[in-house]
């Protein structure tokens, strides 16, 4: 009998040697080291619960015990931070594309520019997280890819060559909304420089996009985060969404609204946020007359209710009320219901209703415009070259949001100006994923090991005034320690590897 | 001659074979076993030969009539032994002629049949002389009696019958069957043979076992019928109740499902009518089983379906049964009030303020205001319906001499407990088989069924268990309805308001399967036969979901909205075509009997499917797809397949009816594997020793068999699963993933994707147990009293395991053969019957000890099931529960602090888990096994009596020595639960030596996975009560039908366990008790044969 009768092989996948004969395979390939290698709304959102600006009412979520500092050795890695999924994809299609013969090279290198700007941008994701990790750059065999850690300067020594070596391969602006970028691959090497205290190449850097003129604020900083304006001027690089799309779907609306719409209200905003705007008047709250501790939520900076649903606050078409006892948003009446009696508000589009909740095509915004203005005056802020550049990129962004430029009288000097800046990224990031990265680099962690609290007790007025008494409610507990500043390695990654891989310091 | 002379050869009983030998070797064999002298001709008896007769226990004329049957020869008692004599000799002519002139002779006639009609070839002998005839086809015989004498009805198989000649000359007689255990047929892999010469273990039920109880499918009915079969039934859902099966433990740490062969096709046994069945055959060891090679890991069951008999009449049947249904056990909740005053107590255990006042608790109880103090018992609201059930089989069968045929028509309705979940099934079979030509058979069989199982979908996450959940989970402060007609909601909805919606899920499933076979018989004893054989079985899913929407009570303002509308169109198809070509041999030389048999075989199968989903249908009434939305419409689809190739043997020899030995082999090659590894090799040997034939225990005339067996054998198993279990189908080809998992989108378009995501092993090969079996069997007063024992062992090395890989191969782990795990154990079985007076009794009873243990994971380290609660780890038993061993509850805040740190939350009322590790404090490092998930002791118990048309039945069957893990809602609390009645004996500070700790209203500290909640799973069931009654024939033949009856049966009446209330011990072995409930089944029904 012939042996061919139990030769069988899929009939809904391709075979490895059939595949990387022509340019769509490649196109392909680079689409799936999208789809594998870049963070969404899954970390763009609950990001900041690791840090002081959220809190993240279910442990499954995999975020509580990242933001209460509990976190050991045996933490398991729901989150996926210590995978190398998104690494393997873009070494496959690097080796895998060298076997296809391109009509026009120059698009062959833009698109290799793009799967090496992925994997840069994911193993610094890594390296910001765990410190050392294996830098691979090859698909490698089961058996060669027990390798150890390699030490962080020399991979972020391989991200910035990295993305210096590509930039000149990709267009400024990309044709395709989605893609990347030379933008995108400057604004991210400016993100590495500031954090690595690079600061006059994170200027530089910056400054490249700044000159370039393809990119500029969008004027309504709430919408920005609608579906209606994707893919605005501001966005520079974003991770695609599209409705009916299995888990290429934002159904995170339903995972973040009020209970009272039948959302979970997963990730809340903390009263330390809600602290952290400035008054209408650009003065924090302690010095501005215009802050009224019993009804804290009027005249404050736009973006405040542009990120938070708060008590009293107009939500689609009625007044959002966690403070009563009868309400469905009331925190002890429903899991669901936030704990801090905050909810969050970016991002939750008001053009979704009913189950589009649930199934939306909103993209989780990577690197916007505002960053880059921000990254340019940190670094010339930490550099004591404060010039009225410095002033303008400030105030691009403050003018944009409502708020008044900066008092130059108040904030004269490097260290008001460093207040300041650190500030206006904590507000005008919140709820992005920004901030935990942001406390790392200042050696602010610490700030994250306090309590997180929610709102006072009180009433809901008619008008949406509120009038609040007693003192905040408790929320969690949070410990931290000087470990945490890296997060520990999965000790089932370490147990597999054999030792390989070794644990960071005190886990 | 040696023998002894006795005087009555009636009170001889001889077993013996023959195998076509002469008839002077028959003789002389026949001689020693009887001890009997016979005289004849030697040199005319040499001429010919005998058929293949086997005889047990039989008295010595029966056996003479056997053999001489259809010869020209006779016997005749003398007073040295037994003449054979020709009848045309002079002898016969003197005898027949003394007939003649006897006075009183007259000539009776009459016919002989069984309960299937007319006999041929019964032996009528008169007992006062050697006179005798036996009857023709027709079940007609004709013999010149004298008046006074007794007419002696024997045929082997059947109970003997004497009836003493009056005046009557018409005596029609019905025989009984007496199928003795030795005589019994089984069937085997590719053939059956004589229970009595079987070297391997092989367990059978018949369909005996399966009359007159209300079972829906063969799963459940072959529940506690044998030794080494265990079978948990998880649920009562119709259509969804069929049991799990595993045979000899649980063998691997991927699929232990044993196969199923139905008339030589793999199949599935649940679509199946079981009144079709005629035998179910349970290969357990190696010796049996290895014929199937590859597959055969997990033990075979060989289910055969009624055929039509040879010579016997038409006959046509009908039987039918109504029931309905109870839930075994449910949960009790408490009422509103009760859950308010606990809830506000498991508040302020956490320090919380109180969320309800006294007055609000009171409203509650008095129910003044329902729509903000409601009750509601959802449970209640839930199972509202019967479970009305009803079977109904119409049967047909019989054969002519050439021709057999036997045709079934059956169907099944089953409601369920909830509404909107029922499950139908209709079975049509047809058997034919036909001697075309005096070497050449042939014959068709056919099976179509249909089976429906519908189900409730809800609008929050489609599937039916969801309802259940919420019905145990939704506060009773939460109102069904609002006075305005509005439903109340939790933040998941309200499974009421979705059970109003009448939205459902359907599955449907078109089983049919069938196989043309055709024998020639190339010499005498060697016969080639072919088979071909296909299957086709098709799934198809309708799933509609309805949209919801709720309202603010107060404002009547839209709130939560759950949809949208959705309809999903599932279709799988498969072909499975099995081939397969065999030659047998059976022949006898002397005391010699060899047989042999070559076999190959080709399996085929292919899997096709697609599924196509629309949602936004402008109402909820049209539940088609092409009403629905085409904005985000879905399709997909695939296929796979699969092939088995396969060569086999078997060598049987027999020496002397005592000395049995066996050889099977099979050579099999998967689809599944990579070229070089794809082929394996699973041998077996065998031996048994009738030790009850030897000479030393002839003499016991109250033994009437023992025997004794070992075995020895690989066998293998091809099916990989992935973590999930899953099964793979290509787990060697490397391959790009394509579709919605590698797909990305930019501007709202799909850009398709393409890359390697899952590791490949080409290493990849069988899993192989190896097998070990020793048993014995022995029997005694004429079988009356049976007893069989086994001892097994059976290693499984090679078990194909989701080896992680490292982290950084950025690829899903390829399986590696790396686990192996061993199932040791015995079984016994016993049975008796017996005849006091007009009652006849019967009881059998089996037992069954498995240890399962894994033994190596190749140094994987321990791997955790069902969230960590369980475990497969080196030197315990598979999927063993792994938790904290609790000490008792913390009467007092002094013993909290004294002991190991538990977590900052711990107050008394709370467990004490155990500091194993001495390391004062408690976390993962203290968990322990903590009892095993696998019943390490199954037993069934069967008692049955009737007298005169009377019956009785009892069946019982359990299962010891496991335990199960309730969790979640099934431990009732608070939040997104709601208390239990058992919460009321809780701890409290006036309640310190309480046997459940405090409740709490968020936090869990008590509900990690420990001795507490894990609970003793053991129980004793009353499967089934049965009370028959068989009208007499005076009744029947008046109402001009062969027999007719009538019963009462009681499924499930009850059970003993110490299982939590509420919850049944054969749900799933973790559960948060959203399962469907065992059900109680009361019926009554009625056989009818025309």
């Amino acid at each position: 009998c012939k042996e061919d009768f139990l030769d069988k092989a899929p009939l809904d996948e391709l075979s490895d040697q059939t595949f990387w004969k022509s340019e769509k395979d490649a196109q392909m390939a680079l689409n799936s080291c999208y789809r594998n290698g870049l963070y969404g709304f899954w970390e763009v959102l609950y990001l900041d619960a690791m840090a002081d600006n959220a809190y993240s009412q279910f442990a499954w979520d995999g975020f509580q015990k990242l933001g209460n500092g509990t976190m050991d050795a045996g933490y398991v890695d729901q989150n996926n931070f210590f995978t190398f999924k998104d690494i393997r994809s873009c070494n496959e299609f690097l080796a895998g594309v060298e076997k296809i013969q391109f009509a026009d090279p120059a698009k062959k290198e833009a698109m290799k520019a793009e799967a090496r700007f992925i994997r840069a941008m994911a193993y610094f994701y890594k390296v910001q997280f765990f410190g050392d990790v294996p830098l691979m750059t090859t698909p490698l065999s089961l058996q060669e890819s027990n390798i150890p850690r390699t030490p962080k300067a020399e991979v972020v020594k391989f991200i910035l060559d990295e993305l210096g070596a590509i930039a000149n391969a990709l267009p400024n602006k990309a044709s395709s909304s989605g893609k990347v970028s030379k933008a995108a691959v400057l604004a991210l090497k400016a993100r590495v420089e500031l954090s690595e205290g690079k600061f006059a190449e994170a200027a530089a850097s910056s400054q490249q996009v700044i000159s370039m003129g393809n990119y500029n604020l969008f004027p309504n900083y709430e919408s920005m985060f609608w579906m209606a304006n994707q893919g605005n001027n501001e966005v520079i690089f974003d991770r695609q969404y599209m409705a009916n799309a299995g888990d290429n779907t934002m159904w995170d609306m339903g995972a973040h609204l009020p209970n009272s719409e039948g959302g979970w209200s997963s990730i809340d905003p903390t009263q330390s946020l809600v602290d952290e705007y400035e008054c209408t008047d650009g003065k924090v709250k302690e010095l501005s007359s215009l802050y009224n501790p019993q009804n804290p939520y009027v005249n404050r900076d736009p973006r405040m209710s542009a990120t938070i649903i708060y008590p009293g606050a107009d939500w689609r078409g009625s007044l959002f009320n966690s403070l009563d006892k009868n309400s469905a948003d009331y925190y002890n009446n429903s899991d669901n219901a936030s704990e801090t009696g905050y909810n969050l508000r970016k991002y939750m589009d008001p053009a979704a209703t009913g189950d589009d909740v649930w199934n939306w095509g909103t993209n989780a915004i990577l690197i916007r415009y505002a960053e880059v203005l921000l990254t340019y005056a940190e670094a010339k802020i930490e550099q004591n070259q404060i010039d009225a550049s410095v002033y303008n990129a400030i105030d691009a962004v403050r003018q944009r949001a409502g708020m008044p430029v900066v008092d130059r009288t108040v904030y004269s000097n490097q260290d008001k100006l460093r207040e300041l800046i650190r500030r206006e990224r904590r507000v005008e990031f919140a709820m992005e994923g920004f901030r935990w990265f942001d406390l790392k680099r200042w050696n602010q962690l610490e700030k994250i090991g306090t309590p997180v609290y929610g709102v006072r007790d009180g009433v809901v007025n008619a008008d949406g005034s509120v009038t609040l008494s007693g003192s905040n409610r408790l929320v969690e507990e949070r410990i931290f320690a000087t470990k945490n500043y890296l997060l520990p390695i999965p000790q089932a990654a370490i147990d597999i590897s054999k030792g390989v891989l070794k644990q960071n310091k005190d886990y | 001659w040696a023998a002894t002379f006795l005087r009555d050869i009636r009170q001889v009983k001889v077993t013996i074979s023959f195998q076509g030998e002469t008839l002077e070797q028959a003789f002389m064999r026949l001689s020693e076993v009887s001890n009997v002298s016979f005289n004849y001709n030697h040199n005319e008896l040499r001429k010919i030969t005998t058929k293949q007769l086997t005889f047990k226990n039989e008295s010595l004329p029966q056996v003479l009539s056997a053999v001489l049957k259809e010869t020209n020869f006779k016997y005749k008692e003398e007073e040295n032994g037994v003449i054979i004599y020709q009848v045309n000799s002079v002898q016969e002519k003197n005898l027949a002629s003394s007939v003649n002139q006897a006075a009183d002779k007259i000539t009776v006639k009459g016919t002989v049949s069984d309960k299937f009609g007319p006999l041929a070839g019964v032996s009528i002998s008169v007992k006062q002389s050697s006179n005798g005839t036996s009857t023709d086809a027709d079940g007609a015989y004709s013999i010149v009696v004298n008046k006074g004498e007794t007419l002696i009805f024997s045929m082997i198989g059947y109970r003997t019958q004497e009836v003493t000649i009056g005046s009557q000359t018409a005596v029609n007689i019905t025989l009984e069957s007496e199928v003795t255990q030795l005589e019994e047929v089984v069937a085997v892999g590719y053939g059956t043979q004589k229970k009595v010469n079987l070297t391997g273990a092989i367990a059978t039920v018949s369909a005996k076992d399966f009359e007159n109880r209300p079972i829906t499918n063969v799963s459940t009915a072959i529940q506690g019928k044998m030794s080494g079969v265990t079978v948990l039934q998880r649920s009562g859902q119709p259509g969804r109740d069929n049991g799990t099966i595993r045979i000899r433990g649980i063998g691997t740490l991927n699929d232990s499902s044993p196969l199923v062969l139905i008339d030589g096709l793999q199949g599935d046994m649940n679509t199946l009518d079981p009144n079709d069945i005629e035998s179910v055959s349970v290969l357990k060891d190696a010796a049996s089983a290895a014929i199937y090679g590859s597959r055969a890991a997990n033990g075979v069951i060989l289910i055969t379906t009624k055929k039509g008999k040879k010579n016997s009449p038409a006959q046509l049947t009908y039987s039918a049964y109504s029931g309905w249904q109870n839930p075994t056990r449910l949960p009790q909740f408490l009422n509103s009030a009760d859950y308010a005053s606990l809830y506000n107590e498991a508040l302020q255990n956490e320090g919380k303020p109180k969320k309800y006042t006294d007055e609000e608790i009171a409203k509650f109880a008095s129910g003044v205001d329902p729509d903000k103090y409601p009750n509601t018992d959802w449970l209640g609201l839930f199972f509202t319906e019967k479970g009305y059930q009803q079977n109904h089989y119409l049967g047909l069968s019989g054969g002519s001499d050439k021709t057999t045929y036997s045709i079934s028509l059956g169907y099944f309705d089953q409601q369920g407990l909830i509404k909107n979940s029922f499950s139908k099934r209709y079975n049509l079979k047809t058997n034919v088989e036909s001697q075309v030509y005096d070497r050449l058979k042939v014959g068709l069989d056919l099976n179509l069924n249909r089976k429906n199982i519908t189900e409730p979908t809800n609008p929050y996450t489609g599937d039916m268990s969801q309802i259940f959940r919420q019905v145990i989970k939704l506060s009773p402060t939460i109102p069904y309805k609002y006075s305005n007609g509005q439903y109340g909601y939790g933040q998941d909805g309200n499974p009421i308001a979705w059970m109003d919606l009448d939205a459902t899920n359907a599955s449907n499933y078109n089983d049919a399967f069938g196989n043309v076979h055709a024998e020639l018989t190339i010499l005498k004893g060697l016969t080639a036969s072919g088979m071909l054989g296909a299957r086709t079985f098709a799934d198809m899913g309708s799933r509609f979901i309805k949209d919801i929407q709720f309202y603010d009570p107060n404002t009547g303002n839209p709130t939560k909205y759950q949809g949208p509308n959705s309809q999903r169109d599932y279709n799988a198809n498969s072909l499975n075509i099995t081939s397969q070509a065999l030659l047998n041999y059976n022949g006898s030389f002397g005391k010699h009997d060899i047989k042999g048999l070559a076999g190959f075989s080709r399996e085929s199968y292919r899997n096709d499917w697609s599924q196509g989903e629309r949602k936004n249908f402008p109402n909820n009434e049209l539940t088609e797809l092409n009403p629905g939305s085409t904005d985000g419409q879905e399709a997909t689809g695939s296929a796979y397949e699969w092939a088995l190739q396969s060569y086999f043997g078997r060598l049987g020899y027999t020496y002397n009816n005592r000395y049995m030995f066996e050889a099977n082999a099979r050579y099999d090659g998967s689809s599944r594997f990579a070229n070089g590894n794809r082929y394996g090799l699973f041998p077996s040997f065998s031996a048994g020793w009738r030790v009850s034939e030897e000479e030393f225990l002839k003499s016991l005339n109250w033994l009437s068999n023992l025997k004794l067996r070992a075995s020895w054998g690989k066998l293998g198993n091809q099916l990989v699963t992935d973590a999930s279990g899953n099964q793979l189908y290509y787990p060697t080809v490397s391959t790009i993933s394509l579709g919605k998992d590698v797909d990305y989108n930019f501007n709202d378009a799909v850009a398709s994707g393409g890359i390697v995501t899952k590791g490949v092993n080409p290493e990849l090969t069988w899993e192989t147990s190896t097998n070990t079996d020793l048993g014995v069997d022995i029997s005694f007063f004429n079988s009356k009293l049976s007893f069989t024992a086994d001892y097994f062992s059976r290693a499984t090395k090679d078990i194909l395991l989701d080896f992680p890989a490292p982290v950084t191969y950025g690829l899903s782990a390829p399986a590696r053969n790396a686990g192996s795990m061993t199932n040791k154990g015995f079984e016994f079985e016993l049975s008796h019957n017996n005849q006091f007076g007009q009652v006849a009794f019967n009881a059998s009873t089996n037992f069954t000890i498995v240890n399962n243990e894994v033994t190596d994971l190749k140094g994987k380290g321990d791997i955790f099931y069902s969230s960590n609660a369980q475990i497969a780890r080196v030197g315990v038993p598979y999927k063993a529960f792994y938790g904290y061993e609790v000490e008792g509850i913390f009467k007092t805040q002094e013993e909290v602090a004294a002991h190991a740190t538990q977590s900052g939350v711990t107050k008394a009322g709370d467990l004490i888990y155990k500091d194993q590790n001495n390391d004062h404090k408690i976390d993962a490092g203290d968990r322990v096994i903590i009892g095993n998930s696998i019943p390490k002791y199954i037993y069934g118990l069967n008692l049955g009596a009737n007298y005169k048309g009377f019956d009785v039945s009892v069946f019982m069957q359990g299962a010891a020595g496991h335990k199960g893990l309730l969790n979640n809602e099934a431990i009732g609390g608070f939040g997104d639960r709601k208390p239990l009645e058992y919460q009321l004996g809780r701890w409290t500070p006036e309640n310190p030596n309480a046997e459940f700790p405090r409740v709490l209203a968020t936090q869990k500290q008590n509900e990690q996975v420990s001795s507490f909640w894990v609970r003793d799973a053991s129980y004793l069931r009353l499967k089934n009560l049965q009370l028959g009654y068989s009208f007499p024939k005076s009744i029947t033949e008046k109402m001009r039908i062969n027999a007719l009856k009538l019963y009462l049966s009681g499924q499930n009446l009850f059970t003993i366990t110490k299982y939590p209330d509420g919850y049944d011990p054969e749900l799933p072995e973790v559960s948060r008790g959203a399962n469907y409930p065992q059900v109680k089944v009361y019926t009554l029904g009625l056989d009818v044969k025309f």
